[in-house]
């Protein structure tokens, strides 16, 4: 991707995965495949009401008989990580929630990588009026805090899936562009850029060909970390009232809801979402970090 | 806010009973180590009550009349005119009231006078106010001049009285200033006599003396607080204290955190034996729930029904309670289609999960509701049935109505967005969730949408277009099926004042009219329960549940009587050993 990086060389097989590496794989992964096949794991429809209203887990030494029942003695499925005040199935909801906050949290990355970067290229490759006054509204949008931003907007639009995505794109998109922005003067201060103008080059073309591939590293090693951070704002949303519309699988609203009930002794309503989303976010920013180590180097 | 000071002077020509008042009272000290006592000598104890929120004000006419610990401030600094009188009946350690009879609070004696259509009125000698100002006509004169004023921002104390048929209470206030001035409809008959007159004999006149409104201001004490700008001291009682005859004065609020009241000091018969009471803010109920099992707390309300479960079962502590008027109900607007069409109405009604609700929503404190006004009230039956069949009904009525599998009600998705306060989502989401799964069952797309309280009441209240909702907030103050139908589902061209459905129907209208007019009270029931069969075959709301109005408290805490506002008042509180 970045011809200077990939020149320099590096002392280990790039084709070989550290350590690192593979439990960021295997963290990121997990979430996302748990979030395809929901629909093949889930052992109970998760917007399903039932009488078993607040159902603990089975204990640890209920699970072998349990598993053993299900699998070959066509015993119905247990709920596996204990039901709601609703009796609804905790586990299936854990699962199901996985496909709400990446799609939100894919969905707003994607947006704003696709705004940010395209921004940040074209303020970083020409400066004038328009490109500057874009920076700083970047640099304006940037100052409000995040969560409380979020929360207004998502307030004033409604609580719908596009308009939380739309509300996260507006605050992640600055974050590219700036980093973009930086790269992008960086690159176009090198030789070959001016050699490529010198031979008459239009400057789409050199834009395209040159300026923007060489800027994208820094936006694609925050892409990862940013996913981790939209996951949470969802999460934080929701969890204060402010995001999908309940009765959907959410971890954050899981916690909220669950919250409210730990004094009572129902630990599992929370912990299970809220272990969901810490290896998540773990994942994310643990591949953010891994990807930057493998750009060092 | 209101302090009182350590030796408050006793009101003028009290001293001597004082004395009097003090050696009683020594000699009762000394008496009660030869006999146990009822009460616990530890009289001047403080309570400890932990609530959603302190007073936001204690005004009655005022934005915050509706919430319940403003009520409950107000029952404690202010005294009624009437009480409903004890019922010897105690049901889950709440004595009950007797809504037949009533007996003296402020007033000593009260006498209608059917040929002038009306009330003589005497009042209590020697009653005091915090301020020590003893209570005279001036004081009821007062009162009921500040509700004609129609001056508060809810006027619910002119409501009241026009409900009752008070004489020039009506509309015309709203149009007229000149008509604002109380005039000789109330009029003084000496020092402590008034006489009320009606423009129509109307039953509920003393019922509407026993509720949060309308109960006497020290009028000495409230002129001292006004101002140009606001003649009948709405931001004082809004901001200082709602100066009252009642048993307790404002010691300290700090809205958003803290209200304590103590004990009047000129207060001497039906003095109050807990003498301070500290209101807590606490808004989660998880949070009061762990404060009241680590006993750091004395009292507590609105609990949800698994916490009033686990509370039950410790050592220290007590949960008592019973149905008293507090329900849940679907709300359909009759504006709102497909609303306004019956079969859609019954459909809904016969989808509902009502065990579900009664047994896991409420954890069986609650039961069906099988009215359209609270069952504990007198001539009230239990007149609506959903139709049998449960689901398969629901779907032949969807048919019928022309949405076979609610295919096409699509349509109005929007208006099946099933509403609720978002406050109260640890105790509706489960009930919202399971309607929401039964309707869709039956093809009916339903969505829920939590709202905050102020929007809820906004739209339901003033706008009235909130199209379909689930509803715990509604309770009739006054003990009487007709001021209910007046209340919530006579049209607003009949006098309907909160028919946040849109409900009409003329016979119901003009069934209430004719109630509202007769003086006879075996035809009144009639009228009424004529409307109240119309009213529930219409479905104008959905009964779902009556729940029960339920305190957790220390077990040495007794003493506790239900009155329709469901506040406590803590005079009625004493401490005796378990």
């Amino acid at each position: 991707m970045n011809r200077a990086m990939t020149a320099e060389g590096s002392s280990r097989d790039p084709t070989t995965l550290t350590r690192m590496e593979a439990v960021a794989i295997v963290l990121t992964a997990v979430p996302i495949l748990c979030a395809i096949f929901a629909p093949v794991i889930a052992t109970f429809d998760p917007l399903a009401v039932s009488d078993a209203v607040s159902q603990p887990p089975p204990t640890l030494r209920e699970l072998p008989s349990l598993i053993w029942g299900v699998l070959f003695e066509q015993m119905p499925a247990p709920h596996w990580f204990g039901s709601d005040s609703s009796g609804m199935d905790v586990f299936s909801r854990t699962l199901y929630a996985a496909r709400v906050d990446l799609v939100i949290a894919f969905s707003a990355n994607i947006l704003s990588f696709i705004v940010g970067v395209t921004l940040g290229v074209v303020c970083g490759f020409r400066s004038n009026l328009a490109t500057e006054f874009i920076a700083r509204i970047a640099d304006l949008v940037q100052s409000f805090p995040v969560f409380i931003t979020a929360m207004i907007l998502v307030a004033l639009a409604g609580r719908t899936w596009g308009n939380i995505i739309f509300a996260m794109s507006l605050l992640y998109a600055p974050i590219y562009l700036r980093l973009t922005r930086t790269e992008a003067l960086k690159v176009k201060a090198r030789g070959f850029i001016e050699a490529s103008t010198a031979m008459g080059n239009r400057p789409i073309r050199i834009l395209y060909l040159h300026i923007l591939p060489n800027s994208l590293g820094p936006a694609l090693i925050q892409f990862s970390v940013t996913i981790g951070f939209a996951i949470l704002l969802t999460a934080g949303l929701s969890f204060v009232g402010a995001g999908v519309n309940p009765p959907t699988p959410e971890w954050g609203a899981m916690i909220a809801q669950g919250s409210t009930q730990l004094v009572l002794g129902d630990w599992w309503v929370s912990i299970f979402p809220g272990i969901a989303i810490s290896l998540t976010v773990f994942g994310f920013a643990l591949a953010g970090y891994a990807l930057e180590r493998r750009f060092e180097t | 806010m209101k302090i009182i000071p350590a030796e408050s002077p006793a009101p003028p020509g009290t001293q001597a009973l004082s004395a009097r008042a003090w050696s009683a009272l020594l000699l009762a000290f000394l008496l009660s180590g030869c006999h146990a006592p009822e009460q616990s000598a530890d009289t001047d104890s403080a309570v400890i009550y932990l609530v959603e929120d302190v007073p936001a004000g204690l005004n009655y006419d005022g934005p915050a009349a509706s919430l319940h610990t403003s009520q409950v401030g107000i029952v404690n600094l202010m005294d009624p005119l009437l009480e409903y009188a004890a019922s010897p009946e105690v049901e889950n350690g709440v004595q009950t009231s007797d809504f037949s009879s009533f007996e003296g609070s402020l007033a000593e004696n009260w006498v209608y006078d059917p040929a002038e259509q009306s009330w003589r009125i005497d009042l209590r000698k020697g009653v005091y106010s915090c301020a020590g100002n003893e209570l005279t006509a001036d004081d009821v004169l007062y009162t009921f001049a500040r509700a004609k004023s129609v001056s508060g921002a809810a006027p619910v104390g002119w409501f009241l009285a026009s409900v009752a048929s008070v004489a020039s209470f009506d509309t015309s206030v709203f149009d007229n200033p000149a008509k604002r001035r109380l005039g000789d409809e109330i009029s003084k008959l000496g020092r402590y006599s008034v006489k009320v007159f009606q423009s129509a004999p109307n039953p509920l006149f003393p019922h509407i003396l026993t509720s949060f409104a309308l109960r006497v201001f020290d009028s000495q004490e409230m002129r001292k607080h006004a101002t140009e700008s606001d003649p009948w001291s709405h931001q004082y009682v809004d901001e200082q204290t709602s100066p009252g005859f009642g048993p307790y004065c404002t010691e300290r609020w700090i809205k958003g955190d803290e209200f304590v009241l103590t004990a009047n000091p000129y207060r001497e018969e039906r003095a109050p034996s807990i003498k301070r009471i500290v209101f807590k803010r606490v808004p989660l109920s998880s949070n009061r729930f762990v404060i009241m099992k680590m006993g750091e707390a004395d009292l507590s309300d609105r609990l949800t029904p698994r916490e009033f479960e686990a509370l039950a079962g410790l050592d220290n502590l007590k949960v008592i309670g019973l149905t008293g008027n507090e329900t849940l109900f679907l709300h359909m607007n009759f504006k709102s289609p497909p609303f306004d069409n019956p079969l859609i109405r019954r459909a809904v009604s016969a989808a509902v999960p009502y065990d579900w609700i009664i047994n896991n929503g409420y954890r069986a404190q609650a039961k069906q509701w099988l009215s359209v006004v609270p069952t504990r009230y007198p001539g009230v039956s239990e007149n609506f049935q959903p139709p049998p069949g449960g689901l398969e009904a629901a779907r032949q009525l969807l048919s019928q109505a022309g949405y076979p599998n609610g295919k096409g009600l699509e349509e109005f998705q929007e208006n099946f967005q099933l509403s609720y306060v978002a406050e109260k989502q640890i105790a509706l989401g489960p009930i919202a969730n399971a309607i929401r799964a039964k309707l869709r069952e039956v093809g009916i797309p339903v969505e829920l949408n939590p709202i905050p309280l102020t929007q809820f009441g906004d739209r339901t209240l003033v706008k009235r277009d909130l199209p379909f909702a689930l509803s715990d907030q509604e309770k009739p103050v006054v003990v009487d099926a007709g001021y209910a139908i007046q209340l919530f589902f006579a049209s607003p061209s009949a006098g309907g004042v909160n028919n946040m459905t849109n409900y009409h129907n003329d016979s119901v209208d003009a069934l209430w009219a004719s109630a509202r007019t007769t003086a006879n009270p075996s035809a009144r029931a009639e009228f009424i329960a004529r409307a109240l069969d119309q009213i529930a075959a219409d479905i104008a709301w959905l009964p779902l549940a009556e729940f029960k109005t339920q305190w957790a408290t220390h077990t040495e805490l007794y003493g506790f009587r239900w009155y329709p506002d469901n506040s406590i008042r803590f005079s009625d509180l004493y401490r005796k050993e378990h």
